[in-house]
């Protein structure tokens, strides 16, 4: 088996196939510390792609609560319970990815999840994990505490499902790293259901075939922002193109974010899928929890995002802001500002609103304001 | 000197003669040249209608059946190293128009595949396009295959309908469906992927392949065929003309031996794609038939057949009888002349002039 170099985990593995990097590469950041929950991001992608018969399972965007929630039901600690406790040795990390802990005769490690787990994508909402019953929300760790996570296909650099198709019908685009299934080359085998460790492939029994989530290319290619991304309420998201480390730019947001800050990191690293979606994890959740999300990255990350120098702030500022593909930006005293790859402007953000201060008693109606914007 | 170079014509002409008189005689007895190899299965020529819906008819009795040991697929993952059919009983007829093949095997449970959770029971056999016995496991480049599949799922869709989600998932409530009729939201049904067509003529597809991960469906599905299963054994016909008009097809002819070879799924074990039973090949022979019977073969629309509007192409007409041992004789004779035209060069070599006198 060929040996590709993972850059999450600082080391190289094995892959079925040689490693190729697209020119560019689809990802997103979430900041995990604003989002409220509100499924809007779902509801855009499933009045998208998703409201057809034998769709009604596929939510290619979920938010699940956790440590509880998860959709398919319970997938992370399934395949985590499948490959057994690993370990990190500092940065490296020393244990096997699915790849490396594939059954005999399999390509990767996995599991087909049924039906009836994929029934309830958003069983457990806001049920917190309790060390006390007291109400105990201190930070740096609350004792009660969940958060929500955003999940969509990783597009991930060394794909799973791809990795698992005997008939070769998934690929990954080398404009942009979108990973597809062919849905005319398809037979509905559905190894990539199992093979993917996030799963994110999807069966459908009214066309016998997998689907997956296509990242909104057709909108992608003409530089608008995906559904899920664009409809964020929250502003938490943040989508473009990340080069690999040794090619990171740092006025491309996403390199900055992901290489030069450190704020943001991969979900479930140790798989070995290398994912191209990027979180700011939570404040307030304990950080082993955190460490087995996102790897050894997340005590600097979190001391990085809670005192942010300007730039950072300047780019934390941009999240939201446009439905357009922010290729790079630049932060000046007064605002960051977002570039599209032409170099045009797309987004001015100004880093401290102005403020306004009025007075309780308007004289001039005679009227008491309560807390008017 | 000249004694010898005549004693050596003399020889060739003699051999060439005696050869000329042994190409007539045996395309006169219609002999082959050489002893084809030990069939393991023989397609059985009938002067009639083959059974190609009906798995149960006793017109298979006059074909011989061959029991075919089945192993696992064991070189291209995924692997599934213990596939629950072991053998399988393989039988075949022909009528110089269309060939017929009954497959029977044990399965306790009957498993169409519809569903999240489902997986259909299924069968193949596989044709070299070229007779001979290419890479067992779907040919390779150059020497690519032609697979007629029996699925489950398929006759299911044939027989009862494609089963919609209200089929598969009754207690599931949706207040709208938008756009239900737009073929964009179906994509694999509007990529034309055969699985997801609500039509199915057929439960047999008509594949081609050249090597692992390269299946693929044909534009002209020329395979018919009906399984039926009872009392824990399924009995399936797969049926195709000899001679199709897709380059993409096995061509066939009676009297001819190429190779066929078996794979069986168990749905209810998960078994797809790779995950299968398979057998080595198997020498197939295509039992020659009596000239005045080839005429004597039913036209098309008297096959006995529930599926016979499956059948797109019709088949081709059999071309009028034309007992191979001619292409031998002529085979022959051509050889004879080309050795003739080499023993006169030979004959014309002289000695030169001077060794003359």
């Amino acid at each position: 088996m060929p040996k590709v170099f993972n850059w999450h985990l600082n080391r190289e593995m094995e892959y079925p196939y040689e490693e190729v990097r697209p020119e560019k590469q689809f990802c997103a950041v979430f900041n995990i510390n604003r989002c409220v929950g509100c499924q809007t991001c779902s509801m855009a992608c499933k009045a998208t792609w998703t409201f057809s018969k034998g769709q009604e399972h596929e939510w290619w965007n979920n938010v699940e609560t956790k440590p509880y929630g998860g959709y398919p039901q319970f997938w992370d600690r399934k395949i985590l319970e499948k490959l057994g406790p690993q370990s990190w040795e500092g940065d490296t990390y020393a244990g096997d990815t699915i790849f490396e802990a594939a059954p005999e005769g399999e390509v990767a490690l996995g599991y087909y999840p049924e039906q009836r787990e994929w029934v309830y994508p958003n069983i457990y909402e806001d049920t917190p994990a309790a060390e006390t019953w007291q109400p105990a929300v201190e930070l740096p760790v609350h004792d009660v505490w969940m958060f929500y996570l955003q999940r969509t296909c990783n597009h991930c650099t060394y794909p799973g499902c791809l990795a698992a198709c005997p008939r070769k019908a998934i690929y990954k685009r080398e404009e942009d790293g979108i990973v597809l299934i062919d849905q005319e080359r398809c037979r509905g085998y559905r190894k990539c259901v199992e093979a993917c460790p996030y799963k994110k492939s999807m069966y459908r029994t009214t066309t016998r075939t997998s689907e997956k989530c296509i990242g909104c290319y057709p909108l992608n290619e003409q530089g608008i922002l995906s559904r899920c991304m664009a409809a964020c309420v929250g502003k938490i998201r943040l989508q473009g193109w990340l080069h690999a480390p040794d090619k990171a730019q740092e006025d491309n947001p996403f390199d900055y974010l992901v290489h030069f800050a450190k704020v943001a990191l991969p979900l479930y690293p140790q798989l070995g899928t290398e994912p191209n979606l990027y979180y700011i994890p939570p404040r307030w959740a304990p950080r082993e929890y955190l460490r087995q999300l996102f790897g050894p990255g997340v005590d600097a990350a979190l001391e990085k995002y809670t005192d942010p120098d300007p730039i950072l702030f300047g780019v934390l500022r941009l999240f939201g802001m446009t439905d357009r593909v922010i290729d790079s930006f630049q932060v000046t005293k007064e605002a960051a500002i977002g570039f599209d790859e032409a170099g045009r402007e797309l987004v001015r953000v100004l880093l401290d609103e102005p403020m306004y201060i009025r007075p309780a008693y308007d004289a001039r109606f005679d009227v008491h304001r309560f807390n008017e914007p | 000197m000249k004694n010898t170079q005549y004693a050596i014509r003399n020889t060739v002409y003699l051999f060439l003669g005696v050869l000329l008189i042994l190409a007539f005689a045996a395309s006169m007895l219609n002999a082959p040249l050489m002893a084809a190899p030990q069939a393991d299965i023989v397609s059985t020529f009938v002067s009639k209608a083959l059974p190609v819906g009906d798995p149960l008819s006793p017109l298979w009795e006059q074909a011989t059946p061959v029991d075919v040991p089945l192993s696992a697929q064991n070189i291209a993952k995924p692997l599934h190293l213990s596939p629950s059919v072991k053998s399988a009983r393989l039988r075949s007829l022909h009528n110089g128009r269309n060939i017929a093949f009954l497959l029977e095997w044990d399965d306790p449970e009957r498993n169409l595949g519809l569903g999240h959770d489902a997986y259909k029971d299924a069968a193949a056999l596989q044709l070299p396009l070229d007779p001979g016995q290419p890479f067992v496991c779907m040919g390779i480049q150059g020497q690519g295959v032609n697979i007629l599949h029996w699925r489950a799922d398929f006759q299911n869709d044939v027989e009862g309908g494609f089963a919609d989600i209200e089929t598969l998932n009754p207690r599931l409530l949706a207040n709208v469906y938008p756009h239900a009729d737009d073929p964009a939201f179906m994509p694999a049904r509007a990529a034309s992927n055969p699985l997801s067509q609500r039509e199915k003529l057929s439960p047999v597809e008509d594949l081609s392949a050249v090597g692992f991960g390269t299946l693929s469906a044909q534009v002209h599905n020329d395979a018919v065929g009906w399984g039926t299963w009872q009392d824990g054994r399924w009995q399936a016909v797969f049926a195709r003309p000899l001679v199709t008009i897709d380059s993409n097809d096995a061509q066939l002819e009676p009297g001819m031996t190429t190779s066929v070879a078996v794979a069986v799924w168990d749905g209810a074990k998960k078994e797809r794609d790779g995950m299968k039973a398979v057998s080595a090949w198997l020498a197939l022979e295509l039992e020659k038939a009596p000239p005045a019977e080839v005429v004597k073969a039913p036209p098309a629309e008297v096959e006995e057949a529930p599926l016979a509007e499956a059948a797109k192409p019709a088949p081709a007409e059999v071309v009028a009888p034309r007992p191979a041992g001619i292409g031998i004789f002529m085979i022959v004779v051509g050889a004879g002349l080309a050795a003739m035209g080499v023993g006169y060069i030979l004959g014309r070599w002289r000695p030169s002039p001077g060794e003359h006198s």
